[in-house]
């Protein structure tokens, strides 16, 4: 039941390798836990310090502060699914924000609607780039990336310079801000999202598809599977997530700045890492990313309840990222042999 | 044959004497009047428009002089490193005279030693150095600002109440006297009660982030005091989406144009208006001076302004609609 073609995925997005694994069950159930366990863990360290990290209003602060994070998280998911990487997430979330707020402040009469609109189109084009220099000009993904980091920022300071947009149309900042059901509108986005990705992975010939690709892009294409185009897709993907993560923020702020996006540009590479996402590719899944995610956001907002110092913070953080991966990588070994 | 040989000797004596005797003066000349002179400003990031406002002052009193103007800002916010090369670039280009907004005090000392090792001027301007030459370090009184502004919040408050302070970035000069003078201010008022002092790198996001964090843990809270404007904007953002804005009042610091919007709306209470354009145009002036042989004061004060609903109406220009 375990055995099959490369392109099988088990019901949380792994790859279930051609071998026959004895073990592979053990395996596939208790590495998600572990990951589970270690933010659980998280949390009750934090809980006994400071009760108020579990009032439900806190819960959910946390994750409206995950959202924008983990929407730009699963993009990069699916692109290091395909083996390959986009340096260029964070630099996308400022520009797709910049051309927001051009629209929605610079020029009169607009809709909200068509200035969002034009945002998601802006993220969806520098991705499009991406994907046909990796797909068709064959450059190595790091370095088109890298590359169109450097394009985005220079368009936004082209377009805004250095005096943030502010003040946005109050149907705009409802996603930022609003409510629906008790929840915050970004959190049902990101559900959505999360939703849309799973689906994607699991049940269409698109995600494995892309697991194909990363797990051995010369077997994928001897089997017929035309790899350009799903690259150019994956990489567009990644572009209009990363729109969309900077327009929630914009709308949260009501305000863009230049600094907007840069700083997720490593916590959506650390995150999928974290959750057990392969940098080599073919492996990884949607749920990972997200508790990958939340490890780094629970962390930040229980330092501030416990009100620790700042030089401490960044400390505390890159001790818990490592322990994190450690324990992923160990038990992942454990299961193997 | 002789008489020729002592006839073009003496032409060949002539012009090599008229040519040292020439030599210094015509390159004096070239210096004051050939060729143009390049300044530059450097400053601690990109995205703050704060750097924009003392960018335009520099760049008035650079035309004004007829002075080339370079402008070169970190592409990573407040970041020593790149800070540091941005100036070696300079040093290599031998400009003429930099103004320095150094993004830490005691880092930056080094390349300051190199610039003034090249005979390049160095003038500082909103954040002093600890080492290094300094033709003149123009800026505003930080801790005597913040001290107007904390005693303002202070009366505001009547002596009473729980407040939270957001801190810039931990090591700056300008955030290590701004927050001493908070701290010297609400050491006098014992019905002050301090909550909690985190940093929120004086970015717009973090003061969002930190700000909601903390709302979580204090019910009541009747004050934040914000070493800058992007900190104290995010964090009115994070209190207006609670709904909590009404029953808290958030003071920031640098008249920002956004912030100058708040407190005529009445999101924020105070800021201070440390007039950038001025800091950043005296520093160049200063700089232009040095150059020219006249003698500079080594420090410039800035006059601050407590920026509040009373005197808002002074600012209406700078602010849209």
């Amino acid at each position: 039941m375990r055995t099959g073609s490369s392109d099988r995925t088990t019901g949380d997005g792994r790859t279930a390798p051609d071998r026959t694994r004895p073990k592979g069950k053990i395996r596939s159930t208790l590495l998600p836990l572990s990951r589970a366990l270690a933010l659980f863990l998280l949390c009750l360290f934090i809980t006994i310090l400071n009760p108020n990290f579990l009032k439900p209003t806190n819960l959910i602060n946390i994750l409206r502060q995950a959202t924008p994070q983990i929407i730009v998280a699963l993009g990069m998911t699916i692109v290091l699914l395909t083996g390959g990487i986009d340096l260029s997430v964070g630099s996308t979330m400022t520009f797709a924000s910049v051309v927001a707020g051009y629209f929605l402040t610079q020029v009169s009469g607009l809709p909200w609607q068509a200035a969002a609109a034009a945002g998601l189109a802006a993220g969806a084009a520098v991705g499009l780039m991406n994907g046909l220099m990796i797909a068709k000009i064959k450059l190595p993904a790091p370095i088109a990336t890298y590359g169109m980091l450097w394009i985005g920022r220079g368009l936004s300071f082209a377009l805004m310079g250095t005096t943030p947009f502010y003040g946005f149309a109050d149907g705009f900042r409802k996603y930022g801000r609003g409510y629906w059901l008790g929840l915050p509108l970004p959190i049902w986005i990101m559900l959505a999202v999360a939703a849309l990705m799973i689906f994607l992975l699991t049940w269409t010939v698109f995600g494995r598809r892309v697991y194909a690709v990363g797990s051995n892009a010369d077997a994928a294409r001897a089997s017929g599977i035309r790899s350009d185009k799903v690259l150019i897709l994956v990489y567009v993907l990644s572009g209009l997530m990363a729109a969309l993560a900077g327009l929630l923020l914009t709308a949260r702020m009501n305000a863009v700045d230049q600094d907007i996006g840069e700083p997720y540009l490593l916590p959506a590479l650390a995150s999928p890492v974290m959750g057990g996402t392969s940098m080599s590719g073919g492996e990884g899944s949607v749920g990972g990313s997200i508790i990958g995610s939340l490890l780094m956001v629970v962390l930040l907002n229980g330092m501030n309840l416990l009100n620790i110092s700042s030089l401490w913070q960044q400390l505390a953080l890159g001790i818990v990222m490592l322990l994190a991966v450690w324990l992923d990588v160990s038990l992942k070994r454990r299961a193997e042999t | 044959m002789n008489h020729r040989w002592a006839r073009r000797s003496l032409i060949v004596v002539c012009v090599v004497a008229l040519a040292l005797l020439l030599a210094p003066a015509s390159l004096a000349a070239q210096a004051k009047a050939g060729k143009k002179l390049t300044i530059a400003l450097v400053t601690k990031a990109l995205n703050n428009p704060f750097w924009g406002m003392m960018k335009d002052g520099a760049e008035k009193v650079a035309a004004e002089n007829g002075v080339e103007f370079i402008y070169l800002a970190p592409t990573k916010a407040n970041n020593l490193e790149e800070q540091t090369r941005l100036m070696e670039d300079l040093i290599q280009r031998k400009v003429d005279g930099i103004v320095l907004v150094p993004v830490d005090s005691d880092g930056i000392v080094p390349v300051i030693k190199r610039a003034n090792n090249a005979g390049i001027p160095v003038a500082l301007a909103n954040t002093n150095a600890n080492g290094g030459q300094a033709v003149t370090f123009s800026a505003i009184e930080n801790y005597d600002a913040m001290i107007m502004v904390a005693e303002y919040m202070a009366g505001k408050l009547k002596g009473q109440g729980k407040v939270i302070i957001l801190e810039g970035t931990a090591g700056a000069q300008t955030t290590t006297d701004r927050l001493r003078a908070i701290n010297d201010v609400l050491k006098k008022y014992p019905g002050i009660n301090v909550l909690a002092s985190q940093t929120a790198d004086n970015q717009r996001a973090k003061g969002l982030q930190v700000m909601e964090n903390l709302a979580q843990t204090y019910s009541a809270i009747d004050a934040v005091l914000c070493t800058n404007d992007e900190m104290a904007l995010g964090a009115v953002e994070a209190l207006d989406a609670a709904h909590r804005l009404g029953k808290i009042m958030v003071s920031g610091f640098d008249a920002n144009n956004d912030a100058l919007k708040a407190v005529m709306d009445g999101r924020m209470v105070v800021t201070m208006d440390q007039n950038p354009q001025k800091q950043a145009g005296d520093a160049v002036q200063a700089l232009l001076d040095y150059i020219n042989g006249k003698k500079v004061p080594k420090r410039i004060v800035t006059p601050g302004v407590v920026v509040t609903k009373e005197n808002i109406a002074l600012y209406e220009s700078r602010i849209k609609k």
